[in-house]
């Protein structure tokens, strides 16, 4: 029982600074090994539970995200060994292929967060627009298409194209600061 | 087409099904094995995937709300806070009613954390001195209050209505709502499934809401549904105006000591005709400020309520939150009645759900023009 779970004060301090400060990482690293997106709350509570109890674990001389990353694949690979058959899951191989690239990309998180904020800016007013009904005003693909009068799959495709448009976009960035420094 | 664009196309589908869609278990197959053969798709399917979640945080404002269950530990939430410093610690960790702070805020205000401890120690220090002076009466401890309050130190309060029986409006209340206050300023903040949800209200009565950080709209007065209407002035929260009409409209009972606050009871003045009737205000000994505020309300057509302000946080203050442009970040996103007046009520109902039904009405004099 996590809650139960005696963590010395010390380690209790340093757990929920490091937790919180990596949270849109291992949100984003399950995101990578789930096929459902409603999932990955449930999984990143149980990480997050599974952080706390193994709190006197953490080597505070050690970089807190490789241990939690470990922690947070094997929590997801036993939850989805977890699950019948008839859920739909990547398979466990898939799943430590994505995780130890998800890994290792994730380092650069913040800096791809900020790349991305200039790189939406510079979108142009439809392909904006889409990606607004779809993350600010959180439609559904089916209400999106009713929006726009195209198809569920012509809306997928195109947020497909304008998220490509955005990754090189951001790798661009990346690759110039890269080059700068 | 080559086989080479028909391959990048059959990801580009596949991916999009992953991150859009639901994929059948034939996408998934065919995904397994494109992941386990071809480095270049593992790397694009995780790309597109962080990138989902990436916008998925930053636009609609995820509120990263399964962080740290796990901080709901008892060693914790079990202290109540005796003072605003305990209040700023408590900040550091949990909000109100278990309510998870993002990561993000935790390390932008970290800092801000232990000045505003320090800044608000050294006050409790300096206003200890003539704690005898100032608590000498009820009045006195009122106007240390309102003198406390008007310190640069934003109080954020947990806010809880009950409404009187049986309720005159049947408007439904959100669970989970905290006002912060700066002097006679106050901006509401709503937990909804979607985000957060923050409004406050001009001078004038017009209300502005921020959904998230990318979408806001105007409400003009003659267009704020009686919802609304009722929803904001429950929450409400115009401390230094609320505190000197207790001073001048209310008899004030003899204060009691409770711990480490004094708690002052007041009932209106025989000729008090004000919506606002008994009042029960819990003043910290220390710090003076107001730890707890529970009003009674009593509106025209809208029956009586009690709602009870609870002191959670103390920090130093953003101004800039006290208005619709320190939410919203880009001045074009902010929807008015003459830029896009139905598309209002369709992002508020898409928002928070039914709850919003009926916030924007039509505006009286336009209908009467058609």
């Amino acid at each position: 029982m996590p809650r139960e779970h005696v963590v010395s004060e010390a380690s209790q301090e340093v757990i929920v600074r490091e937790i919180a400060r990596c949270q849109s990482r291992l949100r984003a690293f399950v995101r990578c090994l789930l096929v459902r997106r409603s999932d990955v709350d449930d999984v990143l509570q149980n990480i997050n539970a599974v952080l706390w109890e193994k709190a006197d674990e953490f080597n505070q001389e050690t970089d807190f995200w490789a241990w939690a990353s470990q922690i947070a694949r094997y929590k997801v690979l036993n939850q989805l060994r977890s699950y019948g058959r008839e859920r739909l899951v990547f398979d466990l191989a898939t799943v430590e292929r994505l995780a130890d690239v998800a890994e290792h990309r994730l380092k650069e998180l913040d800096a791809r967060r900020e790349a991305l904020e200039g790189c939406l800016n510079k979108l142009p007013p439809p392909q904006r627009q889409l990606i607004d009904l779809r993350y600010v005003d959180g439609h559904a693909i089916d209400r999106i298409a009713e929006t726009v009068g195209r198809s569920a799959g012509a809306v997928r495709q195109t947020l497909y194209r304008i998220r490509a448009v955005l990754l090189e976009c951001i790798q661009r960035q990346l690759s110039s600061e890269g080059g700068a420094s | 087409m080559t086989d080479r664009q028909s391959q990048e196309d059959r990801t580009g589908h596949l991916i999009s099904q992953l991150v859009d869609g639901e994929p059948s278990r034939e996408n998934l197959d065919e995904l397994n094995e494109l992941v386990l053969s071809e480095t270049s798709s593992t790397s694009l399917v995780v790309d597109h995937l962080i990138l989902d979640s990436l916008l998925s945080e930053d636009l609609s404002r995820d509120s990263l709300a399964t962080l740290i269950d796990l901080v709901a530990d008892p060693q914790v939430t079990a202290a109540s806070p005796n003072s605003d410093t305990d209040a700023v610690h408590r900040k550091t960790i949990l909000a109100p009613n278990g309510r998870r702070r993002p990561a993000s805020w935790y390390f932008r205000n970290a800092s801000w954390i232990v000045a505003v401890a320090a800044l608000i120690l050294v006050v409790a220090i300096v206003a200890g001195r003539t704690e005898k002076e100032a608590f000498a009466d009820a009045t006195r401890i009122v106007q240390a209050a309102v003198h406390a309050h008007a310190e640069s130190v934003e109080r954020v309060y947990a806010v809880n209505v009950e409404r009187g029986d049986p309720p005159a409006v049947h408007s439904a209340l959100p669970k989970d709502v905290r006002v912060s206050t700066l002097g006679n300023s106050f901006w509401v903040e709503i937990m909804s499934l979607r985000g957060d949800l923050c409004f406050g209200r001009e001078e004038d009565g017009e209300i502005w809401v921020a959904l998230g950080r990318w979408r806001g709209m105007r409400i003009e007065p003659d267009e704020v549904g009686p919802m609304l209407q009722d929803i904001a002035d429950l929450y409400s929260l115009n401390l230094e105006s609320l505190l000197q009409g207790v001073l001048e409209g209310h008899e004030l009972e003899r204060p009691v000591t409770e711990g480490t606050t004094r708690v002052i009871k007041a009932t209106p003045k025989s000729s008090n005709r004000g919506w606002v009737r008994d009042v029960t205000i819990e003043v910290d000994q220390e710090t003076k400020a107001v730890r707890r505020l529970v009003v009674q309300r009593l509106a025209p057509r809208r029956g009586s309520a009690t709602i009870t302000f609870t002191l959670v946080d103390a920090r130093l203050p953003d101004e800039s939150q006290y208005r619709l442009e320190g939410h919203v970040r880009e001045s074009d996103r902010v929807l008015t009645r003459e830029s896009r007046s139905d598309r209002r009520r369709v992002l508020l109902e898409n928002w928070i759900g039914p709850l919003a039904k009926g916030w924007i009405v039509e505006n009286r004099q336009a209908s009467d023009q058609k």
